[in-house]
């Protein structure tokens, strides 16, 4: 399991370990508005940025859709990781031919801040698939085949989030945090 | 774990076809429930946007997801009619489990009034409402 950053391309602060909050937490602290995948055993050989309609179907074991995670810019990585262990999870599925969850308003931190309860501590996951009615022999049981794609990929993400956080919560880590606390 | 993502709530947001894929996930989710039990268990709430839920018969049902694809994408590919009555089957058949589901969490369903454009073929309105008379029944 890794993770595989899909932009900026600089990847020189990234660390490969087999944690993928890490990537995208010193990604943060870049800060960069980065879109990271949060994909299993290889799904991220994919081309870098493919879309929709795009994302090739069988270079991915699992499936042939994906779960892009979005986070926004943030000042400082303990503020970032705090917030990603308070966080609950919004996922945009979209339509096909349909504007991309990037571009949806539940995606914007700016909307998410007028939620109550800290709507904008909120992971953002958008699911992106290819259209299934772009093959030869287009039916709704290829459609309905993504629902076991969006499964597993959620399950995935939510398996992938617990083993890295597992690792992340270390005594090291409370000391982080009680040192931010006094001095930020 | 106290911070264990697994018990994390999670809200869906769908837009259009995209409901149907989270339709099926739910559904197929609570059909496995000892595999999938905790996302089940922490879907906070469902936002269905312009979705397509249930209509009378496999035709129309096939009819309505049709006009939405057409209102999407601009051209739908060509779908042979012995699949017409086969996917309508299927989308009824969907709007059935999920419906059967019981989903204790609220469930939104919204959809535009306003006619949308689609394709101009002479035997078709051009204007119609892709998401119009949903039978969906909100707060499910």
């Amino acid at each position: 399991m890794h993770i595989t950053p899909q932009e900026p391309s600089t990847t020189s602060h990234r660390l490969q370990l087999p944690l993928p909050h890490y990537s995208f937490i010193l990604a943060w602290a870049e800060g960069a508005l980065v879109f990271d995948k949060l994909s299993d055993h290889g799904l991220n050989n994919q081309v870098p940025g493919c879309g929709p309609s795009s994302c090739a179907a069988s270079s991915n074991p699992r499936g042939p859709g994906r779960l892009r995670v979005s986070e926004p810019r943030r000042e400082a990585h303990l503020n970032t990781l705090l917030t990603l262990i308070s966080a609950f999870s919004i996922v945009l599925i979209p339509g096909i031919g349909t504007t991309s969850p990037e571009n949806w308003p539940f995606a914007s931190r700016t909307w998410l801040a007028t939620l109550p309860d800290a709507g904008d501590g909120a992971r953002i996951l958008a699911y992106e698939y290819p259209s299934p009615f772009t093959i030869h022999n287009p039916s709704c049981e290829s459609l309905l085949m993504l629902g076991y794609d969006l499964l597993q990929h959620l399950n995935d993400v939510r398996s992938q989030a617990d083993q890295s956080l597992a690792s992340v919560i270390t005594p090291e880590f409370f000391l982080k945090r009680f040192i931010c606390r006094h001095t930020c | 774990m106290l911070y264990q993502t697994t018990n994390k709530p999670i809200l869906l947001v769908c837009h259009s076809l995209g409901g149907i894929i989270a339709k099926q996930a739910l559904c197929v989710a609570n059909k496995q429930f000892p595999r999938y039990g905790s996302i089940v268990n922490s879907i906070a709430g469902v936002i269905f946007l312009s979705t397509p839920h249930r209509y009378g018969d496999k035709t129309t049902n096939f009819n309505r997801f049709r006009g939405l694809l057409e209102g999407t994408i601009g051209k739908v590919p060509k779908i042979p009619n012995a699949s017409v009555e086969q996917d309508g089957a299927m989308l009824l058949d969907l709007a059935d489990r999920f419906e059967g589901l019981s989903l204790r969490t609220p469930v939104l369903s919204v959809y535009e009034l306003k006619e949308s454009k689609t394709s101009s073929t002479p035997l078709r309105l051009k204007y119609q409402h892709v998401g119009s008379e949903s039978p969906f029944r909100a707060g499910n």
